[in-house]
């Protein structure tokens, strides 16, 4: 089918339009994962873990209901169905299909989703690691900027067999003020959900679906008091504690997941990608980006050996 | 089932002075670290909260999908927690768009409400949020005056909706929940006295002595000198100081007549009703 599209490397078919994918341009293998616009059915079964907005059954399968938007029921990591709801904005829809969905595709997958941007550098992934907020996006923008392309924005894929990450799709949410800092402009653009602050940019140049190995991640953590300029290394046992606390749609990755999966996974990233924290002064004005972008460039340059890279 | 205590307040009230005093309590009166309070919780709009309780990002919502959904983030946290809660509240008391109270009252233990001179608000809000005194008391009186609305960015509280300082502060006297009223200027004049009130009311068993010496530990000037070495977490960007005077009727010499005139027209009702116009 011609028109199908590669999302973290799967071969998607989505009845849904999504043109922020790139078109599938691999070899004729089935579709790994169908989104389908469809009545959603209710299970019979009652559900093993329940929250507000999501439900979980002892199958794995996963619903996310929200009153003016939709439901997204998620099978087996490949199959979504998506009920509209009446007068459903379709930007809304995307909003959780490419955010809260394909957290959960992940963990049915067993793949590891962090909360997290990334970008290239020199062949490999960094990524940019942090809650709401911290400024992942803004802060892979200004390493673009530098010429670094996207490789993941908010939710990165990683599979732990090979620690390598999938890149996702080429686009970024960026706030107002981020935008007019970076001379970026925010005509034409559509807010990630009606009256907010953060706007979908594109950012193709440069990016590329092939899975990368994973320079460092770097946990961003803003606060309002000075901190160490320079990245600090994470021991072991907090890195992984950091990683843990990282994961995407972690409450719910934890019942899709079982633990000793998850604990190796988050070891193998652990003991492949070196961890660091990395402080942002919340009240450093925004044109202190550059700045950061360039620190961050040269540490990962200076201190880490990407792997494929032989010591000089 | 557990639940909180809310200690609510216009904002540039008293309240960081309220929770310092606590966590000194719950220090046995030690000394608390301004920037890593441990004991007196978090704010109950905060946005990392919400997204851990909840399992979701707050920035995929919408601002009245957000306050829907914070009433269920309080549910959860009661079912899970093994002791009453204290949360910082800006918010007015209100119901959410879906009908029903932000703050649940089944959930709600009590409710600390400081209330401080709206003079001496104008004049503390416009150092806190760098803007002018007259933008101040514009905000004052602006019933849809809404914190953290995040218009250019994503802040780390979700939007908080005052109203009015008058109707947040009718919000909170008239909320169906135990209300403990504490004023600014009290607190000022007798803090043993009234902060000793609010342990009582949140049923913190604490001798006299210890009281005495939290009281001691949180006196404006040591906060102010705490601030000024290693900095305030909480100061926003821009501002000088986040512990700037600490003290009541500091309006008298920062404000025109014709700005006390326009606060008084604006807030007369409840000014009066809290004692602060004969």
């Amino acid at each position: 089918m011609g028109d199908d599209l590669i999302l973290c490397g799967w071969r998607v078919r989505s009845a849904l339009a999504l043109d922020e994918l790139l078109p599938w341009q691999g070899d004729d293998r089935p579709a790994d994962v169908e989104i389908l616009l469809d009545f959603i059915p209710k299970p019979a079964e009652p559900p093993i873990f329940v929250l507000p907005h999501s439900r979980l059954w002892a199958n794995g399968d996963f619903l996310l209901e929200l009153d003016d938007v939709g439901s997204f029921r998620v099978e087996g990591g490949c199959r979504v169905l998506v009920e509209p709801s009446e007068n459903a904005d379709p930007s809304a829809l995307k909003a959780f299909l490419l955010g809260s969905v394909l957290g959960v595709l992940c963990h049915q997958r067993g793949l590891i989703p962090l909360h997290a941007s990334a970008v290239h550098v020199d062949g490999s992934a960094i990524l940019i690691a942090g809650i709401s907020g911290a400024g992942k996006s803004t802060l892979a923008a200004a390493l673009g900027i530098r010429g670094h392309a996207l490789a993941a924005d908010d939710v990165a894929a990683i599979d732990p067999n090979s620690a390598r990450l999938l890149p996702a799709y080429p686009q970024r949410k960026l706030a107002r003020d981020v935008l007019e800092t970076l001379d970026m402009g925010h005509e034409g653009l559509v807010t990630h959900r009606t009256g907010q602050a953060k706007f979908r940019v594109p950012a193709l140049a440069g990016f590329d679906p092939a899975p990368l190995p994973i320079a460092a991640v770097y946990i961003l953590n803003v606060s309002m008091l000075a901190g160490s300029v320079e990245p600090e290394r994470f021991s072991a046992v907090k890195a992984m504690t950091m990683l843990d606390k990282m994961l995407y749609r972690r409450a719910i990755g934890r019942k899709i997941q079982p633990a000793q999966t998850l604990f190796t996974s988050i070891a193998r990233l652990a003991q492949v990608a070196p961890i660091y924290s990395l402080h942002r002064h919340k009240s450093a004005p925004l044109d202190e980006l550059e700045q950061l972008a360039e620190r961050i460039e040269s540490h990962v340059r200076g201190c880490v050996k990407p792997r494929g890279r032989t010591a000089a | 089932m557990n639940g909180f205590y809310w200690l609510a307040s216009y904002p540039k009230s008293g309240n960081t002075w309220l929770r310092l005093f606590l966590e000194s309590l719950f220090l046995d009166g030690d000394t608390p670290d301004i920037n890593a309070l441990q004991t007196v919780g978090n704010n109950a709009a905060n946005r990392y909260a919400f997204d851990r309780v909840l399992d979701i990002a707050s920035s995929d919502l919408t601002d009245d999908e957000i306050t829907c959904a914070r009433p269920r983030q309080y549910e959860i946290e009661a079912r899970e927690a093994q002791a009453p809660m204290l949360r910082k509240a800006h918010d007015a008391w209100r119901l959410t768009p879906a009908g029903e109270p932000l703050f649940p009252p089944g959930l709600t233990l009590g409710a600390v409400y400081i209330v401080r001179d709206p003079r001496d608000v104008a004049v503390s809000l416009a150092h806190h949020m760098n803007q002018t005194i007259d933008q101040s008391i514009q905000r004052m009186c602006d019933p849809e005056a809404v914190m953290e609305r995040g218009l250019r960015r994503v802040p780390d509280q979700l939007p908080q909706l005052l109203m009015s300082w008058s109707q947040h502060a009718r919000s909170w006297l008239e909320a169906p929940v135990p209300l403990l009223l504490l004023k600014y200027e009290d607190l000022l004049a007798d803090p043993a006295t009234h902060f000793g009130s609010a342990v009582q009311f949140l049923q913190a068993k604490a001798a006299p002595d210890k009281i005495a010496a939290a009281v001691e530990a949180v006196h404006f000037e040591r906060l102010r000198a705490m601030e000024e070495s290693e900095g305030f977490a909480e100061k926003q960007p821009g501002m000088e100081r986040f512990f700037r005077r600490g003290i009541a009727g500091g309006w008298r010499d920062s404000l025109s007549s014709g700005q006390i005139g326009r606060i008084e027209a604006d807030h007369g009702d409840m000014m009066h009703r809290l004692g602060y116009l004969p």
